[in-house]
């Protein structure tokens, strides 16, 4: 075991008994990558702030529930993802996805768009922030899930309460607006 | 993964490969003020309820509620539920530990440990705590009650309080402050108003620190809003007045700066040095770099163009008006000078450009000098000096022929000027 992971076990235990100066190193080590996560499920800095703020938050108060299985870092961004899904989830009004039937409709007119997606790209990570806050929050959500946290409709599926269907076609129209907006803007 | 992505897919995962917005130390307070919220100090309950602290306290909060109301009018009263409690608990203390008291001891102001010794002037200041507690309740069990129904402004109870101060002749404390805000570690001096008595003074700041002088100095190592209080007992006829002030000294955190730097130049390239700030609990930075440069950015970006230590300061404050600063020197490990080459070769026919032009796309004016008068002038990269004067006839070999780069900044018409000599070489 290396130096760097010992002392993040003595910053992990530090967190466990409460030491305020373990939770800001904790803090400062992943608050670069955590905003960077928020920033994309959001649509300003404002919520992106208040969602880091709740999930640094219940990283602190359930830190005694991490057993060191698996990376920390991993943890941690499972807790921000699930803030910011929360943070959406309880503004219904929002967060609101395409039914099934005009799901099907809308996947069979985007679905084309796939072979159109094999040039060259190469926009700044602000650029495509700012394209994903225009997106609706459910679009977003289902964006994030694919993209960077590597899920499978399926299990986005599930954890969403949704359709499959409703997963694609919504994933599918967040691109494609995405797609639209960069290229709009940057190219 | 399982998963296959097309190019576009794969292009925005990929731009966010190392997205890391910079570190914004305001936002640390945010969240420790939230945790603060959740979990209450523990030292203060801690201490309060064990042990000597818990007399204390009670003792000023029954006598600063007496007082208060006495003066009648300025500051809210002090004695609610808890307080009601503490002095309902104080009494039974007392009782089992006396000893607990000698904190009004001269010689002891902090140190627990000291408690132990018992003396004459610890009883004389409890008598006269009795004497004042039961001449102004006469049903002595619950003194809870009695401050409890003040709030309510029971003119009875009220009169009957007013009664037990007068009759012990005591004018009320007053004191006042050098700051009301400070940052933390900034010293707080505290003065008596009232005419200096011979006796012994006992001053609670509120931060589990005490003094036993008239007029002390206190420094608050932590951020919070602290109730000063205190009591003098006079030794001329032992009686012991108080007062205190709630929410009497605001404390703000104060930043610390600190801060870094990396190298991001190529190899070829003038030294540029990114700074990093890490100061914690700060929100503005002012950087002074060399040559009077400032920038107030957070993470600034600077280059050098000589080698050898230069220092750089950072001020950085939060928005309560804090501030700290701190300096290093970054050791800047090789001259830049464009890569201009040292001597040409009129043999060789390769003319004087410097290299760092060749590959950029800067505007930009060169100019050769002999005995002070520019010989030669481009403003074209493609167009390097070939060793001649102004008439086109070759330049005395074996001599230094200083050159001036100027270049130019069109977004903020800002002119950088390098400057060295190259050598003709036959």
């Amino acid at each position: 075991m290396s130096s760097a992971d010992l002392d993040m076990e003595e910053l992990i235990d530090g967190c466990k008994s409460g030491d305020r100066k373990s939770q800001q190193k904790i803090y400062q080590l992943y608050y670069g990558k955590m905003y960077g996560v928020c920033l994309r499920y959001t649509k300003n800095e404002d919520q992106a702030k208040d969602i880091l703020q709740d999930g640094f938050i219940k990283v602190f108060n359930s830190i005694e529930k991490y057993n060191f299985q698996g990376s920390f870092e991993g943890w941690v961004r499972r807790i921000v993802v699930n803030t910011a899904i929360d943070f959406f989830r309880k503004s219904k009004s929002d967060f609101v996805l395409l039914g099934d039937e005009q799901a099907m409709e809308d996947f069979s007119e985007v679905v084309d768009d796939e072979e159109d997606e094999e040039g060259e790209y190469d926009f700044k990570a602000s650029q495509i922030i700012e394209a994903m806050n225009e997106l609706s929050p459910a679009y977003r959500t289902i964006f994030n899930l694919y993209l960077f946290e590597n899920l499978t409709h399926k299990e986005i599926a599930e954890k969403l309460d949704i359709s499959v269907g409703t997963s694609k076609s919504n994933f599918a129209k967040a691109k494609k607006n995405i797609k639209k907006i960069l290229i709009k803007a940057y190219k | 993964m399982g998963k296959k992505l097309t190019n576009f897919e794969e292009s925005i995962r990929s731009s966010f490969d190392s997205f890391e917005p910079p570190y914004d130390s305001q936002s640390w307070e945010d969240i420790e003020n939230r945790l603060d919220e959740q979990q209450p100090d523990e030292k203060n309950s801690s201490s309060i309820l064990s042990g000597s602290l818990l007399v204390i306290a009670a003792f000023l909060l029954l006598f600063s509620s007496y007082f208060l109301i006495s003066t009648s009018g300025d500051t809210s009263l002090m004695a609610t539920n808890s307080n009601s409690q503490l002095v309902e608990s104080a009494i039974e203390s007392r009782k089992v530990s006396a000893n607990d008291d000698s904190t009004f001891n001269d010689n002891t102001p902090t140190q627990n440990s000291n408690l132990n010794d018992s003396n004459n002037d610890v009883i004389d200041a409890e008598n006269a705590f009795n004497e004042n507690v039961s001449s102004g309740n006469n049903t002595p069990s619950n003194p809870a009650d009695e401050l409890h129904s003040e709030d309510q402004n029971d003119s009875e109870e009220m009169g009957e309080v007013e009664e037990l101060v007068t009759a012990k002749n005591s004018s009320a404390i007053a004191f006042t402050s050098s700051l009301t805000e400070a940052c933390a570690g900034v010293g707080v001096e505290f003065e008596l108003l009232n005419e200096e008595v011979d006796g012994s003074y006992l001053w609670n700041f509120g931060d589990g620190n005490f003094s036993n002088q008239p007029n002390p100095k206190h420094v608050f190592q932590k951020p919070g809003v602290y109730d000063i209080s205190l009591s003098v007992r006079s030794l001329e006829d032992g009686v012991i007045r108080s007062n205190s002030v709630s929410k009497m000294i605001v404390i703000n955190p104060k930043p610390k700066a600190n801060f870094g730097w990396e190298f991001t130049n190529e190899q070829e390239e003038i030294t540029k040095v990114n700074f990093l700030n890490k100061s914690e609990r700060a929100g503005e930075a002012e950087w002074h770099f060399h040559d009077g440069v400032i920038s107030t950015e957070i993470n600034p970006e600077t280059n050098y163009k000589n080698k050898g230590e230069h220092l750089v300061k950072l001020i950085v404050s939060n928005k309560f008006g804090c501030i700290d600063s701190t300096f290093k020197y970054v050791d800047v490990k090789k001259d830049y000078n464009l890569n201009a080459p040292r001597s040409i070769s009129l043999q060789r026919g390769i003319g004087f450009m410097p290299e760092a032009l060749k590959t950029s796309d800067v505007s930009f004016s060169l100019t050769i000098y002999d005995n002070k008068q520019p010989i030669f002038e481009t403003m074209s990269r493609d167009n390097p000096w070939e060793g001649k004067n102004l008439d086109g006839e070759e330049v005395l070999p074996g001599m230094s022929y200083p050159w001036v780069v100027i270049i130019y900044d069109d977004s903020n018409n800002e002119k950088e000027i390098f400057s060295g000599t190259v050598t003709v070489h036959p």
